[in-house]
């Protein structure tokens, strides 16, 4: 009966969700993703409600999909599985990487469609650095939208409770040095307060590489030059930087307890200089609107400013560079030309200017101040600018406008097909330097290597041979025949009787399921992946065979870094987490096993950490693991720090604690494991016990010479999945670190999935997977062999 | 001086803990000893006399702000004294209670300093963890040579004594390690109730707090105290920049910075973390219905597709017999060994060649075909069962379906519920499923849409928290009431092979 009732409601659900499904016909969604800025958003809805009026039966949706930015690997799959939105609201250095791999559409026909028509979109309006990144192969392939210059913002209080002159900001490097170093206050574990960090707000390598004359890209894009002896200089002055204030860790463990724009550290005097986006005024304005600020151009190498040395001849003194967003349009977008009519809507003066009047609006009944935000058009932000920077304070009007001065000889990031690769890179390289890894000389080097091979590999792609496909499928139908054939004669050979006959029917009949999926769901995906390991494979392109070159770059320098430290965090995961992990829920287990009144609850509260959501897990150990206002820091304070005067570790936020901080986490659900372990213990035979207690064993004895060879098989079966499910492991570390810092908590699958599904390298990802696969085999089997030697199994059979 | 103590507090405290555990065994003995012979209201009442009496003469004694924690300090010390006699002779409840309360009321001890006059540095206040680990040591310590004595009264067969020393040394090792497994929990609770300020308060509070608002002419005004003179004020209006418009009692009224103020607070829950959250949800999504209903339309054909693929196919392996059988279970079982990330990329464009990117079926269709681990466990199951009575079945003329649907289905349901609970758990929480093959927010399951969420709320951890807690919800309800099923139908079909 009951089951009758539950099938019912199983049939009902299954129902359900085709009513919520249900869309009228006759209008459509224009999709749009990206766009939440919180600070924009309600002007945004202001200006797309508009454009939903005058585009009858068009509703559009707006979503982020992703922390931050663009998740990548969201609009792959996306573009990939056919399901694309209509327009994304995309970082404009990124572009060119996305157009060369065909997941855009040109819009040159459009724009020369409507290039007369009032709205139209006339790109020698724009901001020439902004037009020539939504560029690539003589084609445009999105409309810029924002724009943004960086300039050096410093706190003006700070400045003069330092003694410096609030209205003399550092203009070279040596000044900003000395500059930081009064503003920094020390005090017994840290810091009180820190003058400037290079990469702390929005500077990055990029920018001091420039002031130094560096670039990291040839002109005609084919090489990259960012093992240049300027842009090493630079580097080396930013690993100086951080080396005077004790380094990186100690910077970022300061830094990191500081979230969220209300604890900002800038905003609230930590931080005395920052080099950051015209946009951090609006952040100010809204949250810390009392501070004093000052604004400046980013001071320069002393050479530069006085022209000597290696710039003797340069024209351009001040550095800054700028970067924004466009919107483009995926390839398979389905409503092509109301994506334009969106794209153009919000980049037009009239688009823009409503935006803005909104948002002016909902922040002035809030009483929260108004700054505007640039425009790439140049006439639009003009205007724009004019009109709602007239009435704010002055300390935030000035930065605007030195800002959009800068934007006329600001540079940009090459628009290479590379583009983001090259971003990765050169912020490893400095990580990898300010880390201490590699000395400055070695990173960039090795950052130079890594974007020369992928720029090289994207110039031959087209040397390979298309993949054949009816040759893995003739030589899988010949195996698979040869394979029914044997069955087939075995079977006849054993002269089964009829009643055998019918049994082997029903038998192959009930587990036809598992089969057909171990076919569907496991043989076949594994004969595509063996293939594909010898491809070339994006899925939007033909695979082509490479042969053995995905394995060769598995081993080649590049890619071992990454390969090598994501299978040597899994080791040290497996090492020493899947030991205590184990240890913890056996001897949670083995209280539980000692008929205990209020088992059920113990049982309960010891388990149910393991069936939380891997999401909300994540979520609370971020929390917990703060190494400011988390629970484990707060009480090691209270304790370890007030004894013994050791420093609570940043956990995530440092390199050296990653690991152990995700051990910690697993350990809180170690009671996952403890029901296997409970069976284990309670297979166990009574008479065994009683046997060692008269020959006089204490506990401890019954405990290794009685329980201990019983569960064996239970800590083998532990043990194997344990390695494997380690090896396998990826959500925590998706979620909680990306694989950060400095790769520390980078495992094997987390690696594999950012090369698949960030890269579209679906080829090499499924040789990553073969590896890895291998490694999982070696060890199964070392461990089986092993097992004859300490496993015992009752009644001496398998 | 003090440093060095200090120092050395950790093993106070180490050896502390040894003491308690014996000291609770001692007091369990007594209560029961004492309900055995039915002494124990008596008792209890003479050491409700006792408290009230310190604790009033306490009051009447030191009259200040302090006075609980010197009535704690008095109590602990006579406490300690009593067990001291206690020790000697056999003790009644009355005695052994004082002795509690005097271990129950050290963290008022080590309060002692806290409550102390903060300019008087130096003295009571920093070695105020010597005192508490001091009185700690001597108080536990004295019990536990009562409790010796009384427990060797008790039991006078030593494996008795010792089975009662280890159960009772059990519990305190699980009751501690339930608190430590249930603080992030409860941490969690208290977070999606807190103001933001409060979240960020250090050092941290457990309890969610809310600013108290009173009727200040005609109007409902939040209370705030001045951080210098303590004086109270009421919020007329505040503004985003950080300012409010405060009156004080008097009817002056100004505005001042909030980093001068201090919210008067009392307990209280902030509820609209709750609704915050869910409208902070795309529109399409209803306030995060659809991902419930999303979420619990594949969880349901998830078990629907698990318990019927599974149990069918570990029948035909656990109890019919055909050639190849062997073989194909240990492929069976090889699978298990199998990453699932070799297999990740091809299934990922089957699906996409059926076009299902952007569906929820890749999210349950494969549930339909087996999982390897799960055949296995109801294979074990299958096999524990005698076969005497699908025999007899068989004997009768019923068919293999029939045997199995009517006979052996019913036997397993212990195993089935099992399988379904574990299932409803990897399906609600499966997250990389829904990573990879879901687009739409109208299509979300919950535990994705929560990480998505995540990354947009990033600032407000109050309503993350809250969204936290309502995804988790369902799960904990439902392990609540079913967890009898489950750990026990694990437990019955064990794993050996």
């Amino acid at each position: 009966m009951k089951l009758k009732a539950l099938l019912c409601l199983i049939l009902l659900s299954a129902l359900l969700p085709v009513g919520v499904r249900a869309e009228k016909a006759e209008t459509y969604k224009l999709r749009v993703w990206g766009p939440l800025v919180v600070d924009r958003s309600k002007g945004w809805e202001a200006a797309v409600k508009v454009f939903e009026e005058r585009h009858p039966g068009v509703t559009v949706e707006m979503l982020s999909m992703g922390a931050g930015g663009m998740n990548p690997q969201k609009l792959l799959t996306a573009i990939v599985g056919n399901a694309p939105p209509d327009v994304v609201y995309q970082d404009r250095f990124t572009i060119a990487d996305w157009a060369s791999r065909d997941t855009l559409q040109p819009i040159d026909d459009l724009i020369e469609r409507d290039r007369n028509t009032p709205g139209g979109v006339r790109p020698e309006e724009f901001y020439p650095a902004a037009w020539d990144e939504v560029k690539y192969n003589g084609k445009a392939f999105g409309v810029p939208t924002d724009i943004d210059s960086r300039l050096m913002f410093y706190n003006k209080k700070m400045f003069r409770e330092a003694g410096l002159d609030p209205e003399r900001p550092p203009r070279t490097w040596s000044e900003l040095q000395e500059y930081s170093d009064k503003l920094t206050k020390r005090n017994k574990t840290g810091y009180d307060s820190i003058g400037f960090i290079p990469n702390y707000g929005n500077a990055w390598f990029y920018l001091y590489s420039w002031m130094m004359g560096g670039k990291f890209m040839s002109e005609d894009l084919k090489e990259c030059t960012i093992d240049n002896p300027k842009s090493l200089k630079a580097l080396e002055w930013m690993v100086d930087f951080y080396n005077r204030y004790d380094g990186i860790e100690k910077l970022n463990s300061f830094v990191s307890g500081f979230t969220g724009m209300e604890f900002d550290p800038f905003m609230t005097g930590k931080i005395a200089m920052r080099i950051d986006c015209v946009g951090l005024v609006g952040n100010i304005a809204r949250w810390h609107p009392e501070m004093e600020l000052g604004a400046c151009l980013p001071p320069i190498p002393d050479d530069r400013y006085n022209h000597t040395g290696d710039f003797k001849n340069e024209t351009q003194t001040w550095v800054t560079w700028t970067g924004g967003f466009a919107y483009v349009m995926p390839r398979g977008s389905k409503h092509r030309d109301m994506a334009w009519e969106f794209m153009k809507w919000m980049t037009s003066m009239e688009g823009v200017d409503l935006t803005m009047r909104e948002q002016k609006k909902y922040n002035l009944e809030r009483n929260r101040p108004f700054v505007p935000w640039f425009q790439c058009n140049r006439k639009v932000n003009e205007a724009m600018v004019a009109k709602y920077t007239a009435n704010i304070e002055k300390k935030f009007r000035d930065p605007m406008l030195l800002g959009m001065e800068a934007l006329d000889f600001s540079y940009y990031r090459p628009t290479t097909m590379i583009s983001q690769r090259l971003w990765n890179e050169h912020d490893r390289a400095f990580q990898q330097a300010v880390y201490g890894m590699a000395t400055p000389a070695e990173a960039v080097k090795e950052a130079d290597r890594n974007v020369q091979g992928a720029l090289d590999k994207f110039f031959h792609q087209n040397d390979y041979p298309l993949l054949n496909w009816n040759i893995p499928i003739a030589i899988g139908i010949a195996v698979c025949l040869i394979l029914a054939v044997i069955c087939f004669i075995n079977v006849r050979r054993q002269h089964l009787s009829r009643i055998a006959k019918q049994e082997f029917g029903a038998a192959v009949l009930c587990a036809s399921p598992w089969m057909f999926g171990f076919l569907v769901f496991t043989l076949v995906p594994i004969i595509m992946s063996f293939v594909f390991s010898f491809c070339n494979y994006d899925v939007l392109h033909p695979a082509r065979w490479v042969g053995i070159m995905n394995y060769k770059d598995i081993f080649g320098a590049e890619e071992w870094y990454y390969m090598s430290k994501s299978i040597y965090n899994a080791f040290y995961l497996a090492i020493f987490g899947l030991p205590l992990g184990m240890a913890t829920s056996l001897c949670i287990a083995l209280l539980l096993n000692m008929d205990l009144k209020g088992m059920t609850w113990y049982r309960t509260i010891y388990y149910l950490p393991s069936i939380m959501p891997i999401v909300a897990t994540a979520i609370l150990w971020t929390w917990i693991l703060n190494p400011e206002y988390g629970l484990i820091n707060v009480a090691w304070k209270a304790s370890l720090s007030e004894w013994f005067n050791i420093d609570p570790p940043a956990w995530l936020a440092a390199e050296k604690t990653a690991k152990p901080a995700l051990i910690l986490m697993g350990l809180w659900g170690a009671g996952g494991g403890m029901i296997l372990w409970l069976a284990g213990l309670q297979g166990i035979n009574r008479a065994l016990y009683e046997a060692a207690e008269i020959d006089g064993a204490n506990s401890w004895v019954k405990f290794w010479k009685v329980t201990v060879p019983m569960i064996t098989p239970y800590i083998f079966f532990n043990l194997i999945m344990g390695i494997i499910g380690v090896l396998q492991s990826f959500e925590a570390q998706y979620i909680m670190t990306s694989g950060g810092p400095v790769e520390a908590t980078l495992v094997p699958v987390l690696y594999l999935f950012n090369r698949a599904f960030g890269e579209f390298r679906m080829g090499y990802a499924s040789a990553v997977a073969w590896i890895l696969f291998l490694i999982v085999f070696i060890l199964t089997i070392i461990q089986l062999k092993l097992a004859n030697k300490w496993v015992y199994y009752e009644g001496g059979e398998r | 001086m003090t440093s060095t103590l200090n120092a050395l507090l950790p093993v106070f405290w180490i050896i502390g803990t040894a003491l308690a555990y014996a000291a609770v065994t001692y007091f369990i003995t007594i209560v029961q000893e004492a309900y055995k012979e039915g002494r124990f209201w008596k008792e209890a009442g003479v050491f409700v006399v006792y408290l009230a009496v310190v604790l009033i003469l306490g009051r009447l004694v030191f009259r200040s702000a302090s006075a609980a924690d010197w009535c704690a300090l008095v109590l602990a010390v006579v406490g300690a004294a009593g067990a001291v006699v206690a020790g000697r002779k056999k003790a009644s409840l009355a005695t052994s209670l004082f002795l509690m309360s005097a271990a129950c009321l050290l963290p008022f001890v080590i309060n002692l300093g806290n409550s102390a006059d903060p300019n008087a540095a130096g003295g009571i206040r920093s070695c105020r963890f010597f005192i508490a680990a001091f009185l700690m040591f001597a108080g536990v310590f004295s019990v536990y040579i009562a409790g010796y004595s009384q427990a060797e009264n008790m039991f006078k067969k030593r494996s008795a004594r010792r089975r009662f020393m280890s159960l009772s040394g059990a519990t305190v090792i699980l009751v501690t390690g339930s608190v430590i497994f249930l603080a992030p929990f409860v941490w969690l609770l208290g977070t999606s109730f807190k103001e933001s300020d409060q979240i960020m308060k250090f050092p941290p509070e457990w309890i969610p707090k809310r600013q108290i608002s009173q009727e200040f002419n005609g109007k409902k005004c939040p209370v705030w105290t001045i951080n210098e003179t303590g004086e109270t004020v009421y919020e007329l209006e505040s503004f985003e920049d950080g300012t409010v418009k405060v009156a004080e009692s008097g009817g002056r009224e100004y505005i001042t910075e909030t980093a001068e103020l201090t919210k008067v607070t009392k307990p209280g829950l902030k509820w609209e973390n709750y609704p915050d959250a869910l409208d902070f949800l795309p529109k399409s999504t209803k306030k995060g219905l659809v991902y419930l209903l999303n979420t619990v339309y594949v969880t349901l054909l998830s078990i629907l597709g698990t318990l019927f693929s599974c149990s069918l196919v570990a029948y035909s392996f656990a109890r019919l017999r055909w050639p190849g059988r062997d073989i194909v279970f240990g492929l069976l079982l090889a699978t298990m060994m199998l990453p699932g990330a070799v297999t990740m990329i091809p299934v990922f464009m089957i699906f996409k060649y059926l076009g299902w990117v952007d569906t929820l079926n890749p999210l349950w269709v494969p549930s339909f075909f087996g999982s390897a681990f799960a055949v296995f466990l109801m294979r074990q199951f299958f096999m524990s069962i005698p076969r005497d009575l699908e025999e007899a079945a068989r004997l009768d003329g019923a068919g293999y379906f029939r045997t199995f649907v009517l006979i052996l289905m019913p036997l397993v349901k212990p195993a089935l519920a099992a399988l379904a609970i574990m299932t409803f758990m990897g399906s609600w929480n499966n997250f990389m499923g829904a990573l990879i093959y879901i687009n739409s927010p109208e299509k979300m399951t919950l535990a994705y849409g929560l990480q998505l969420f995540m990354g947009e709320a990033g600032i407000e951890y109050g309503m993350l928290m809250a969204a936290s807690v309502l995804v988790i919800l369902p799960v904990l309800i439902i392990f609540f009431f079913a967890q009898k099923h489950f750990i026990e139908g694990i437990t019955l079909t064990g794993i050996k092979g």
